[in-house]
């Protein structure tokens, strides 16, 4: 085990950044009556280690905006291919583009990400990565990873802090090993006395630790918390089909519900998102990816008007069946660590493990 | 609390449901609910930790006659909703409650935790069992009740920011707001907590056309979205601060709000939500009356 | 001066007129005010001001025409509420009232033209570009004192 004091912490988050990381930490928003989120850190920024953020860490790897390339219609030499692509009414590149005859079109891809540390990220935000990693990064094996995730990816450090706390949102533990998972961190902070106890889960974690703010101590880690277990959710994948039709159920599950989209956002496992291109004037913009949701009442409209879940009650199945079943079905694990966010952020009261256990219910009857 | 469960059900035999409370939520809290019959009825509560504004549900449920357990303020979202003929007068029956003040309930939890039991006899606060003081806790919003009861029932650290407020200049508000902005990540709770806010899929801050505002957060996208909704609310808002309770970075939207609800009252001496048969002030105008600015 | 972006919109049927008839009159004025045309300053959405705002202009005129004489009868009518509506509330969303003017222009007045814009760019050369607004530049007294709304 090694320990780093208190006040060095700061020194720690420093030399992050000094290394050219950027660096990521939770804190207290000043005026936002007790806000907690996951912010760019710099130096004399205050952290808390205290409370739980209210968004989740995944924007270090999926941004809320981000822009996934540049482009230009601009006038050079050549044009955009040989005889054929010249006139706006002609077919090809040319015609589809609409552009003049001699236009190009200029890509200017977005920058490389910097080496991120993500300092302070909970058991569930760390063990999100994982889920998340089954989508973006070669999902079955199909050799595909998303090229903007994965860099983030490749190039994250997280230093996860162990709960040794937890309030009646939490319900971690009913997945996996709750917050003794270790999987997805770089290294384990504990509480301690004066400071904090660290241990290395990956080699990358046990370089850093080597460094001189830490030194080694015989002090063991504290219990973790006990959180809320809940059983049974991975029979849900098979058995959410069974009730997939019954509307009245989701109708009345999602009463409440006034599709605010929060739940979607403060998870650290929802990743739905829009892509969209932004102009500027009528020759230049940029491609970005934001953040969609499901709750959403544009979620699937069409351009045709048409809307396949029109409904709230639609859009909340989708939801559940999405964390529960299709997801655990296609990627091999459940769209969900327990964080809790959902809970506390619901501005209706909605508590998804009420939601968990009708649905357990109700479709272990329809059998 | 019979009394209120009776009056439900009375309510129930002429409608198709009533929209109220029951104590469902984490810690004995109340949760919005949905009754249909007089069984449901049963669990139907009132308290001061039913602080969600029901009357968002409204514009749904058209087409249906529905009960509604109103407090003052939610009473003012109904009326409005009426005046715009958005909803049926027909179609709406108010259960009026005697509010006794609603409670911050996420600031309670941010400081005693999540879940932690809320026991509030109206004097008395006790949170886990422990007595704290009630008027740190009283909703700030209550401080201005039409029904002018609780002008000193709260104490809230909130309002303490609309007199800060109030009293910055116009540089450190453009800060102020630039900060505050600076962390709204889109999610639209407030929209979507919002009773007046009805345009839900066509709503302008998310068309392509036309494209006031684009789907990202950068570059001052999202304070425009913020001021496309205090725009679109001017004479419409009815002051039920559930914008600002939804808001999940606790951006204090009420600010602008409350200003500008205070320019509509001092231009047209006019509030939303207390006649249902008043014309919104900026749908109409006064030839004689305007005389602002050069004639 | 010249780096100032000071945005006008105006209709067509008054203003822009009388403006027209400032030009070929040759008649006096600063050069920094763009024109965008409108049919009516009842088509002026507050928020048209307010993107110009947070795109970067430094000032916003709308002047149509006066209450009374509106080519569509009614539409300036709604613009005086909306516009006076967005005048009070600009320093609330901390925007300095004074970049911010409407008027009454007809198409005869020409010459009041010159002198609105005259004014209006004197007006937000005291203040300064909008990045560096009131406080920064201690200028002449403006035409019109920002106001801090009281209850």
């Amino acid at each position: 085990m090694r320990f780093i004091s208190g006040e060095n912490i700061p020194e720690l988050l420093e030399s992050f950044s000094a290394g050219g990381s950027v660096v990521w930490a939770p804190r207290e928003l000043t005026g936002s009556g007790g806000t907690v989120l996951f912010e760019r850190w710099q130096t004399g920024d205050p952290i808390d280690l205290e409370h739980f953020s209210s968004l989740s860490a995944k924007d270090v790897v999926l941004p809320r905006t981000e822009k996934l390339f540049g482009y230009t219609y601009a006038f050079g030499g050549g044009g955009l291919g040989t005889s054929g692509l010249g006139g706006p009414s002609v077919g090809g590149l040319g015609g589809a583009l609409g552009g003049a005859p001699g236009e190009k079109l200029v890509i200017e891809p977005a920058p490389p990400e910097p080496p991120t540390v993500l300092f302070g990220a909970r058991a569930c935000d760390a063990k999100a990565l994982n889920v998340l990693d089954a989508l973006f990064n070669n999902p079955e094996g199909s050799g595909y990873k998303d090229p903007q995730y994965q860099s983030r990816r490749d190039a994250l450090t997280v230093i996860t802090l162990a709960c040794t706390t937890c309030d009646e949102a939490c319900f971690c533990s009913s997945f996996g090993s709750g917050n003794a998972e270790k999987a997805g961190s770089d290294i384990i902070l504990y509480p301690a006395d004066g400071g904090l106890l660290a241990e290395a889960v990956t080699k990358a974690g046990e370089a850093l630790l080597a460094g001189p703010l830490f030194e080694e101590t015989q002090m063991s880690p504290p219990p973790l918390a006990e959180t809320t277990r809940i059983e049974g959710l991975e029979s849900l994948e098979k058995k959410l089909p069974g009730i997939f039709d019954d509307m009245d159920f989701w109708q009345r599950i999602s009463e409440r519900c006034i599709s605010c989209g929060f739940c979607t956002y403060g998870c650290p496992t929802c990743y739905c998102f829009n892509i969209h291109d932004e102009m500027k004037g009528d020759r230049e913009g940029e491609r970005q990816r934001t953040w969609d949701a499901c709750m959403f009442a544009l979620y699937t409209q069409e351009t045709s008007g048409h809307n396949p879940r029109p409904t709230l009650a639609h859009r909340y199945r989708n939801r559940i069946n999405h964390k529960f079943s299709y997801y655990p079905e296609n990627q091999g694990m459940i769209l969900c660590t327990g964080c809790g966010r959902c809970i506390r952020g619901c501005p209706a009261g909605l508590d998804i493990r009420d939601v968990l256990s009708e649905a357990l219910k109700e479709s272990s009857k329809e059998q | 609390m019979s009394e209120h469960i009776t009056k439900i059900r009375e309510v129930l035999a002429e409608t198709d449901m009533v929209l109220g409370w029951t104590a469902s939520g984490a810690g004995g809290v109340a949760a919005p609910a949905r009754f249909h019959t007089a069984e449901e009825a049963a669990a139907a509560v009132f308290d001061s930790t039913c602080v969600h504004n029901l009357a968002v549900h409204l514009p749904r449920l058209k087409g249906r006659t529905v009960g509604i357990v109103a407090k003052a303020c939610d009473a003012r979202s109904i009326i409005e909703l009426i005046a715009e003929r958005e909803i049926d007068r027909e179609q709406v029956r108010i259960i009026a409650v005697n509010c006794p003040a609603v409670l911050d309930v996420k600031a309670i939890w941010s400081r005693y935790g999540y879940g932690a039991r809320v026991e509030d006899d109206g004097s008395e606060l006790r949170v886990n069992g422990e007595m704290v003081d009630r008027k740190t806790f009283v909703q700030a919003k209550c401080a201005n009740c039409t029904e002018s009861k609780f002008a000193s029932a709260s104490a809230s650290e909130r309002l303490k920011l609309s007199e800060d407020f109030k009293s910055m200049s116009v540089e450190e508000r453009r800060e102020f707001w630039r900060d505050q902005y600076g962390r709204c990540i889109r999610c639209h709770a407030c929209r979507e907590a919002c009773p007046m806010c009805y345009c839900r899929d066509v709503c302008i801050m998310q068309t392509t056309d036309p494209h006031w505002t684009g789907g990202g957060i950068d570059a001052g996208e999202a304070e425009m979205m913020q001021l496309i909704r205090v725009n679109h609310l001017a004479g419409r808002c009815t002051a039920c601060g559930e914008c600002e309770r939804a808001c999940p970075v606790g951006i204090p939207l009420m600010l602008l709000m409350e200003e500008q609800n205070r320019a509509i009252k001092e231009m047209f001496d006019y509030r939303a939500g207390i006649d249902p048969e008043a014309k919104p002030p900026l749908l109409t105008f006064d030839i004689k009356g305007d005389a602002w600015g050069d004639a | 001066m010249s780096d100032l972006k000071l945005i006008g919109f105006l209709c067509n049927w008054c203003s822009y007129a009388g403006a027209d008839m400032a030009g070929t009159a040759r008649m006096k004025q600063p050069g920094d005010l763009r024109v965008i045309r409108l049919p009516c300053t009842g088509r002026v959405n507050p928020l048209l001001i307010l993107k110009a705002f947070l795109e970067g202009a430094d000032g916003v005129l709308v002047s149509g025409c006066h209450p009374g004489d509106c080519h569509y009868n009614v539409g300036n009518y709604h613009a005086r509420r909306r516009l006076e509506l967005l005048q009070r509330m600009l320093p609330a969303y901390g925007i300095d009232a004074g970049r911010f003017h409407y008027t009454w222009v007809s198409a005869s007045e020409g010459a009041r033209w010159a002198d609105v814009v005259s004014d209006f760019t004197k007006r937000i050369d005291s203040l300064g570009k909008i990045g560096t607004s009131g406080s920064a530049k201690a200028g002449p007294a403006v035409a019109e004192e920002p106001r801090i709304l009281e209850s």
